[in-house]
């Protein structure tokens, strides 16, 4: 027990309170103690204590040898939130599973688990509740975003997926993206997101429909000289092709 | 295991009324099912994009802050090199979404630490719901989906920018 007291003690020299007594974690060699500190938000809304301030503090502790995590308790933020939630479900309870907020500052971003697809009017209904009622407790809405499993290739996906199999066809470009479990919604989204990167002049459409790199994309796109170099995995994809 | 944990929180709850002396056991618990919800689902969601994801508890957190961050930065100038904004942006939303990610696993191990290590500091039933030492069940309910949605931001961003 000796060790949490001191520690307990350093931070409290340091000018935080912490709540409750200070515990150690059990699962590595040197210990790490965890210490719960109550955090609110001063009159500009900024958090007390600062961020900044418990990584001082943190660093000194580990200048002695002593490491420490924080939990942080913001009394305030989460009356915020069950009170959002409670709003926002109450009528949209076919549409959302749940709700949460994180707050920075006098600033919100708010997202939302949908059941199942989502409409913009009812996202946008949404998106007007939550700022009506953050405005009551004199926040700011940010954003409000969908947590949602799908995510759809992006450009760097498509060309580096394009550079390993180079040329790739639609189909070998679907199939690899949907191993790194990137979503192609149809091979009409795919055509037409390569169309744009070809007349982007990132790639080219060979005659035979299959699609490469430009010069300027290779040279953007850049190489590694380690276990993850896209040149190795370049010369096994073309050596596994046996061309 | 979150219904699990559920179904304990609202057992406390029913106990923690009648001021059973149950009550304490069942509200730790439910501290430490919610955290272990969040921490699968978190192993379950980043080890097919982290493989060296370290398996211990409480240096989780550190290394998300650390190494990984310094991985999606560096993912993230890759992408702006190749001109992809969203991608560059993904990036670093997910550096956010690293230390948000590292704070709910950090209340979650600590708190679990003090259900169930820490029998002298009791369940606190003098509240809407209850709380240890200061965290409430409602919080800790929060952890499971929190931690999902932001390992869901970080496995996206580390899937759409992996040049390899």
């Amino acid at each position: 027990m000796q060790a949490e007291e001191l520690v307990s003690h350093i931070v409290e020299r340091a000018g935080l309170v912490p709540v409750g007594p200070v515990v150690s974690g059990r699962d590595s060699q040197s210990p790490i103690y965890y210490v719960t500190l109550r955090v609110a938000r001063d009159a500009s809304g900024k958090q007390v204590p600062s961020n900044r301030s418990l990584h001082a503090v943190a660093n000194e502790l580990k200048a002695q040898g002593i490491t420490v995590e924080f939990i942080l308790t913001y009394e305030e933020s989460q009356d915020v939130e069950r009170g959002l939630r409670a709003t926002i479900l109450h009528s949209h309870i076919d549409q959302i599973r749940n709700l949460f907020v994180s707050i920075q500052a006098t600033r919100a971003d708010v997202w939302i688990e949908p059941k199942g697809g989502i409409e913009a009017d009812v996202l946008m209904a949404i998106h007007d509740r939550a700022e009506a009622f953050l405005r009551l407790v004199e926040i700011e809405l940010s954003s409000v975003k969908l947590t949602t499993e799908e995510i759809l290739p992006s450009k760097l996906a498509l060309l580096t997926t394009i550079r390993h199999h180079a040329p790739a066809s639609l189909t070998v470009i679907a199939a690899d993206l949907g191993r790194r479990k990137l979503t192609v919604p149809s091979p009409d989204w795919l055509h037409r997101r390569l169309d744009a990167l070809r007349r982007a002049g990132q790639v080219v459409r060979l005659g035979t429909g299959e699609y490469t790199l430009t010069e300027d994309s290779l040279k953007a796109l850049g190489t590694a000289k380690n276990r993850t170099s896209p040149d190795i995995r370049r010369l096994l994809a073309l050596s596994r092709r046996g061309s | 295991m979150e219904a699990v944990a559920r179904h304990l929180r609202d057992r406390a709850i029913a106990l923690g009324v009648a001021s059973d002396v149950e009550a304490d056991s069942f509200g730790r618990s439910a501290f430490n099912r919610y955290y272990y919800a969040a921490y699968l689902a978190v192993r379950h969601i980043l080890e097919p994009v982290i493989p060296d994801l370290p398996r211990q508890h409480s240096t989780l957190p550190e290394f998300l802050r650390t190494t990984v961050r310094k991985q999606l930065g560096k993912r993230r100038e890759r992408a702006s090199r190749a001109g992809d904004h969203p991608a560059a942006k993904a990036s670093k939303d997910a550096k956010q979404a690293v230390l948000n990610l590292a704070e709910i696993l950090v209340a979650g191990y600590g708190s679990r630490v003090m259900a169930d290590y820490h029998p002298e500091i009791p369940v606190d039933f003098g509240c809407q719901d209850f709380k240890l030492n200061e965290v409430r069940c409602t919080v800790a309910q929060g952890w499971p989906p929190k931690a999902k949605h932001f390992a869901n931001i970080i496995a996206a961003a580390m899937r759409q920018t992996d040049a390899s």
